[in-house]
């Protein structure tokens, strides 16, 4: 039917900006080679443009921070800085000084490399963390809501126990039993906070499971795996999505409980 | 319900030439559970009631009825989306009803559906040409060359251009979707398709056209079509013979289309007189028209489930249920006003 020749926006807007260049002027001229390279550049600005402006910059600065860190760190977050070995104010405070600027902790390490080292476990954990979590949550709760009866009613079962224990207490015992290395802390995070994947995925593979084209792929003969992987998890994709940004940050928070706890 | 007018002598040999034949058919839900949703269901739903039928290849056949009758439930059988409670679907002679895993899988080759929502039918995830290579890449070993050149084939047969397989759903419109949604059927070696009210959503303009197509491929391919609807008029022309069920149960099923013409069960007369004529001067007879309300499967009347509607109920039809009757033509109908010999 007449689909193609309805083609990108692209090159409708590439048409309409070529249009002054038949009258031959020589800023037109000069256009003539580098237009699809100005319309790639387009797209790419195009998309950088619709970034939210605000949680761009910190995410930015944070990730900037965690990655770079051993270049911006003054000193060494471990060790004490050299001939400090106590407790040091910041720098606008009596006894502070700017080589320290936000002063040392009272094993006298620098507070501010601190920062800097701190954003890189934060990072690490909460992306990793969210991950562990949504993996489990999302395996839980396709399989309780594409396969339904015993399997999804046990599923929700374990779920609602899950939900009646305090998390930061379950991870505290978690991290007892399994010792505390910073990758048991980001599986025991995601052990703690799949629930709420599973929850929610598990509502919405309820419905996409009654929708037609879920239908039409068990006719067409495809195994149940391959309709869990071709058309239920790209459908609930987004939902993840936006669960898994909202877990970061409790992730983030429940990491530092922990490691201020001492675990 | 023993199948009268059912032909007696319906052997292997007869039940080879046909695409399908269905017999008795029932199908049950489980209507209202007791106190804690747990043990056995209190009431049934009989959805589908001893319904037989049989499809030929290359032939149309229409199923009418009010919504609720079981029409759906009859394509989910066929399509085996759900299990019967008894009864029989043979495919090409071979019993279908407790095919599973490979031999299942071998089956779902030849049977496919188009369904009534267009815009549920299609992944919205996926790519056209994606969507429609599924039963290639889970029946065949195509390589992706094959893949395409077939995809494009069944595009074109569907009337769409190639190009169209980059594209994702919801750059179509109805009508191209249900294109789309027919392309996808016909991908493997189609022999029979479920048209579930497969035009019922779209506008009349692109209906027909759909109607068309369906009627050029099945020239073409030689497909079978169950066509369920409750147009009379996309029926009318689409189907070689149409059957009318009410409730669960069939009450008419005639070998010609003239049975759009000459309606001979009460509650089939009823049904075609709802219908608005093209002509608003052509007033429909109101005498026909049913004065109550559909009554629930999950507690039919008793006898004839029509009764309470029928403007020619007799006394012993709400206390017998009617049994079928081959009238002359090979009409089979189950109604009290055309006594068994």
């Amino acid at each position: 039917m007449s689909i193609s020749d309805s083609d990108s926006p692209l090159e409708t807007s590439q048409e309409i900006r070529q249009g002054p260049k038949d009258e031959g002027s020589t800023s037109d001229l000069q256009e003539q080679g580098p237009t699809s390279r100005r319309a790639r550049f387009r797209t790419v600005f195009g998309f950088i443009g619709q970034l939210p402006v605000g949680s761009t910059l910190i995410l930015g600065t944070l990730i900037f921070f965690a990655v770079f860190a051993p270049l911006l760190a003054p000193h060494d977050p471990i060790k004490p800085v050299e001939g400090i070995y106590t407790y040091t104010p910041a720098a606008w405070k009596d006894g502070g000084s700017w080589a320290q600027w936000l002063g040392t902790d009272f094993l006298g390490r620098d507070v501010w490399s601190r920062i800097i080292y701190g954003a890189r476990v934060s990072v690490i954990v909460g992306l990793t963390g969210t991950a562990a979590a949504g993996a489990i949550g999302m395996v839980m709760g396709v399989v309780a809501g594409y396969f339904g009866g015993w399997v999804d009613a046990f599923i929700m079962r374990v779920v609602d126990a899950w939900l009646a224990i305090p998390t930061l207490v379950l991870a505290i015992l978690l991290s007892m039993t399994l010792g505390a290395s910073m990758w048991n802390i980001v599986l025991i995070l995601g052990v703690v906070y799949w629930t709420r994947y599973a929850r929610i995925l598990r509502g919405e593979v309820l419905t996409l499971r009654e929708r037609d084209f879920v239908k039409l792929a068990e006719v067409a003969g495809a195994s149940r795996i391959r309709i869990i992987a071709r058309h239920i998890i790209p459908n609930v994709f987004n939902t993840w999505m936006v669960l898994a940004s909202l877990t970061v940050g409790v992730v983030i928070v429940a990491e530092a409980s922990l490691s201020f706890l001492g675990v | 319900m023993k199948g009268v007018g059912y032909p007696q002598s319906a052997g292997p040999a007869f039940e080879e030439q046909k695409t399908l034949v269905v017999k008795d058919l029932v199908k049950h839900f489980p209507g209202g559970r007791t106190g804690l949703g747990i043990g056995a269901p209190k009431q049934w739903v009989r959805a589908v009631d001893g319904v037989s039928f049989d499809i030929a290849p290359g032939e149309t056949l229409g199923l009418v009825g009010e919504s609720g009758c079981g029409k759906s439930t009859i394509a989910k059988l066929i399509l085996r989306l759900e299990d019967p409670t008894s009864g029989s679907i043979r495919f090409q002679g071979r019993e279908v009803t407790d095919l599973k895993g490979q031999e299942l899988k071998t089956y779902r080759r030849s049977v496919q559906a188009v369904f009534q929502d267009p815009y549920s039918s299609l992944s919205p995830r996926m790519r056209v040409h994606d969507i429609i290579a599924e039963g290639l890449r889970v029946h065949t070993d195509y390589s992706k060359s094959d893949i395409r050149v077939r995809v494009n084939d069944v595009l074109t047969l569907a009337g769409l251009s190639p190009d169209v397989g980059r594209l994702y759903p919801h750059e179509f419109s109805g009508g191209q979707r249900q294109r789309i949604a027919i392309a996808k059927a016909l991908v493997l070696d189609t022999k029979m398709l479920v048209l579930d009210e497969a035009v019922s959503a779209l506008d009349v303009s692109i209906r027909a056209q759909i109607i068309t197509l369906l009627k050029d491929l099945q020239q073409e391919l030689g497909i079978a079509y169950l066509y369920i609807g409750h147009d009379l008029a996309t029926v009318a022309h689409l189907a070689n013979r149409v059957m009318v069920m009410y409730l669960g149960r069939l009450l008419e099923l005639d070998e010609s289309v003239e049975f759009v013409r000459d309606p001979k069960h009460p509650y089939t007369k009823a049904l075609f007189a709802a219908a608005l004529p093209s002509n608003p001067d052509d007033v429909s007879d109101t005498s026909e028209q049913p004065n109550a309300e559909v009554p629930t499967a999950l507690s039919p009347p008793t006898g004839c489930h029509f009764h309470p509607r029928c403007p020619d109920a007799r006394e012993h039809c709400s206390t017998q249920f009617p049994e079928e009757v081959t009238l002359s033509g090979g009409r089979r109908i189950s109604c009290h006003l055309y006594p068994s010999r």
